[in-house]
């Protein structure tokens, strides 16, 4: 097994969840995401990948933008969770739990 | 100009080009959002250098921090992914794929070729495709109504097929009161481009996230070009007994 192709498959899989927690206590831009992101192992991120993952996000419907001028150059584009982003997210984090909480409970069982 | 601004205009150039390309057969509107996102990024990423950092080395950096230009089509729209690795094979290999399929329908097919009735000759002639899927107030109660819309995108009269809506996704088979499914909806004939309407008897939403879809040809008995277009999933978040929010109607590829 190729771990490291394991791996990348992995972070892309949860690049939406971890989109839509980033965007959870407000909104943010896609620079200063990617920042975050660049700073907790195991979630870095190449930079370009936001972009279309965050399109594709407005296009469901879970995540609006919109532009704010800025001092330190062109206008920022804002993203912020809809509602329908919040209650899906909700949706995410409890499935995501049940798995976390699924592999915990196998490992055990290993572990035996 | 300098001659490191000028190597970042055409490293930037390029590299937008790339990921243009990546995305030209990606089927979501929000394409150039994307290429002015990216492009505005690598403008800040090249704005935070310093004039004695911007060198070439440095400006690679930033091209290979923003990853290959072929993720972006994959993480904008993950089903069109597969079918574009498909077509990277190489052309021999291709040809070679080609040849032996044709060789091997012209053994097969006198063996088992029979006739058959008008409606199944051609089957590539047919393609029922959801064109639209939304729900409106039924006229009273609070109730909705689920409303698809379906057109026929082949070149030949669609048969009768069955339809069904549902709550939730189609394989937990519940209708949309949330209870197992027993009836069904018929649809057809539908002439070339012609639509069929056909809603849903009135259900309640309940409070919260509600995911209804549609399957169109239940039975597969209509043999289309295209099987991927044949169901569809909408989210509605419902808070005090009043619809919120409503996502757009998203193609899923539930009747396979």
């Amino acid at each position: 097994m190729n771990l490291d192709n394991w791996q990348t498959q992995l972070r892309k899989g949860l690049l939406d969840i971890v989109i839509l927690n980033l965007l959870r206590h407000g909104q943010r831009h896609g620079y200063e995401m990617v920042q975050i992101l660049k700073q907790i192992d195991g979630l870095k991120i190449r930079e370009g990948n936001i972009y279309p993952i965050l399109a594709r996000l407005q296009t469901d419907g879970l995540v609006r933008s919109n532009s704010e001028s800025s001092r330190e150059g062109p206008p920022r584009k804002y993203f912020e969770l809809t509602k329908l982003g919040e209650k899906t997210l909700e949706e995410m984090n409890a499935h995501w739990e049940q798995i976390a909480e699924g592999i915990r409970t196998v490992r055990k069982g290993a572990d035996k | 100009m300098s001659s490191e601004n000028k190597m970042w205009d055409e490293a930037k150039s390029q590299y937008l080009h790339q990921v243009e390309k990546a995305l030209a057969s990606v089927k979501n509107s929000r394409k150039k959002e994307v290429l002015d996102d990216v492009r505005s990024h690598l403008e800040r990423r090249f704005g935070e250098l310093r004039l004695e950092q911007q060198s070439w080395e440095n400006i690679q950096k930033i091209i290979t921090d923003m990853g290959p230009p072929t993720d972006y089509a994959e993480l904008m729209d993950t089903e069109e992914k597969p079918e574009k690795e498909k077509l990277s094979l190489s052309f021999v290999g291709a040809a070679i794929i080609i040849f032996a399929i044709i060789a091997g329908l012209m053994i097969i097919f006198p063996l088992i070729y029979k006739p058959v009735d008008k409606q199944e000759f051609g089957i590539t002639d047919f393609d029922a495709a959801v064109k639209d899927f939304n729900i409106r107030p039924y006229v009273e109660g609070g109730l909705y109504s689920a409303i698809v819309t379906i057109v026929n995108k082949g070149t030949k009269t669609l048969p009768k097929f069955r339809l069904n809506f549902y709550r939730g996704e189609p394989s937990e088979n519940l209708n949309l009161h949330g209870k197992t499914q027993t009836g069904s909806h018929g649809a057809g004939p539908i002439e070339t481009d012609e639509v069929w309407r056909e809603s849903s008897s009135p259900f309640a939403l309940n409070e919260g996230l509600n995911v209804i879809s549609v399957v169109l040809d239940i039975d597969n008995t209509v043999k289309e070009a295209d099987e991927s277009n044949n169901s569809a999933e909408l989210k509605i978040l419902v808070e005090n007994g009043k619809v919120i929010e409503q996502s757009p109607f998203h193609p899923t590829e539930t009747n396979k």
